[in-house]
């Protein structure tokens, strides 16, 4: 098991979910391949176990945050140079300063809504590199930090001009910590849309934006003025974000009927996410209001509900939804009901 | 490097189909997910032993990536003799993916005339 702030494998592990799928369905020379690459993957998960890296030092108060900003400096090795840390004044790197303020941002939310004490709820630092690669366009968890890209200018804006998408990032934090979600199939699928649901909360939360005010978008301000599109992903309306010549047209589908079944992307996690995205916005709107004060809160205790399994699909986590709506505000409330409805509306529950 | 590359565990025959795709990351988009198809009946002897090399690379790399946590991307690679069948694959964390491998999903059969002997 990993330990408190440990970097060994974390839950969900991508390689070895294809790898033994390999293992089942492969030819043997394929089998036979995979095998040994499982076990080359198991000696380095032996390696990085018994050799953390070094990591600076948490918060010791509740409720502040520790942040620790770096620059990558347009390599590919992390952390990279510290640039910025808790409490320094503004570096003038913008992409070091939006990703210390929205960082802060994130932790405000989950401590101010969920009395959560950042990613471990233990007020674990919170570290992020910028300027990684060249012209990069990515942004991820790698299971102890943030990373984020430049953007190439030409598709994509550097990645930490949005705050849900930074939010989004540190999200993986969480739900790693909490449910452990196989980052393949439909677990995975729950995870990435987990990560936009709170990512847009983050995000409404720090504008002081309400459910009819919210845009819903994540990624606004991503895409470059050349490209035919809004944004990466929609929760009101997944498959709407974009339809441009060079990225395609947006795949989401949002509803059941729709699912997309694929191999790539671990099984089409940042496609299928579309449905249970659609799920919180549906439940999220009926109920008016802020998104943290009746939806949030149910996706919260689901999320950290221990009985949400690690291969959770969609029909689990919509009836655990359902069940803590019920615990949180009543069997007879209306975060219930419509929490209930938003499911049935995009066909996960009948 | 100098002279013939290949490992003399040669995988192309000149019915192989290399595919090269990159997946997964924070952006998954239909355009930016097109495989990148590499007809080994179309190459020269040069730009297939240079292919080779590619493959001899991935072989060597094998087991090194190791990607935790979310959003990350990954470069898969099938060499398919008849299409749609593979018979190998190759799945690698983008940071561990060699430079010939990036150059081969950018710029296709370009990258086997580039790269220096
Ligand atoms: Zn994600």
């Amino acid at each position: 098991m990993a330990g408190r702030h440990g970097f060994q494998a974390p839950a969900g592990f991508m390689p070895p979910h294809v790898l033994e799928r390999i293992m089942s369905h492969g030819n043997t020379r394929l089998q036979q391949c995979a095998r040994m690459t499982l076990q080359a993957d198991a000696q380095f998960r032996l390696r990085n176990a018994s050799a953390p890296m070094a990591r600076p030092a948490d918060s010791d108060r509740p409720g502040q945050a520790a942040r620790y900003i770096y620059s990558a400096g347009n390599q590919q090795t992390l952390p990279g140079n510290l640039v910025r840390q808790e409490g320094a004044p503004e570096s003038g790197d913008i992409a070091v300063d939006e990703a210390y303020q929205w960082l802060g941002a994130t932790h405000l939310f989950y401590w101010q809504v969920f009395e959560r004490d950042s990613i471990d709820s233990d007020g674990m630092a919170l570290l992020g590199t910028v300027h990684y690669g060249e012209a990069y366009d990515n942004a991820f968890w790698n299971g102890a930090q943030m990373v984020f890209g430049d953007g190439d200018g030409e598709l994509f804006n550097r990645f930490t001009a949005a705050l849900d998408v930074v939010a989004h990032e540190l999200t993986h934090g969480v739900i790693e910590r909490e449910a452990g979600l196989v980052y393949a199939d439909q677990s995975g699928a729950l995870n990435e849309s987990l990560a936009d649901v709170f990512g847009a909360m983050v995000k409404q939360h720090h504008f002081e934006q309400n459910v009819e005010e919210a845009d819903w978008l994540i990624g606004e301000g991503l895409l470059t003025d050349r490209v035919n599109g809004r944004a990466l992903r929609s929760m009101a309306k997944p498959g709407t974000a974009y339809d441009d010549p060079v990225l395609g047209k947006d795949p989401q589908p949002g509803h059941m009927d729709d699912f997309v079944r694929t191999s790539s992307d671990n099984g089409g996690v940042h496609i299928n996410s579309g449905i249970p995205n659609r799920a919180f916005y549906l439940a999220a709107t009926s109920l008016g209001g802020f998104a943290w004060e009746q939806a949030g809160p149910v996706w919260f205790d689901a999320l950290t509900d221990s009985r949400l399994q690690r291969d959770g699909d969609f029909v689990q986590f919509a009836r655990l939804t359902v069940d803590c709506a019920a615990k949180r505000f009543g069997s007879d409330s209306a975060a219930m009901r419509f929490v209930n409805q938003a499911w049935i509306d995009v066909g996960v529950l009948s | 490097m100098t002279g013939d590359e290949s490992s003399g565990n040669d995988l192309l025959e000149p019915t192989s189909v290399i595919v090269v795709t990159r997946e997964g990351g924070f952006v998954v988009t239909p355009g930016l997910s097109a495989p990148r198809k590499i007809e080994c009946r179309q190459l020269n002897a040069r730009q297939r032993r240079r292919l080779q090399a590619v493959l001899d690379e991935l072989d060597r790399h094998g087991g090194e990536s190791a990607p935790t946590g979310a959003d990350r991307r990954s470069f898969r690679v099938t060499l398919e003799v008849t299409a749609g069948c593979p018979r190998r694959e190759w799945e690698l964390d983008e940071s561990a993916a060699p430079r010939s491998l990036i150059g081969l999903w950018k710029r296709g059969v370009e990258e086997l005339d580039e790269s220096a002997d």
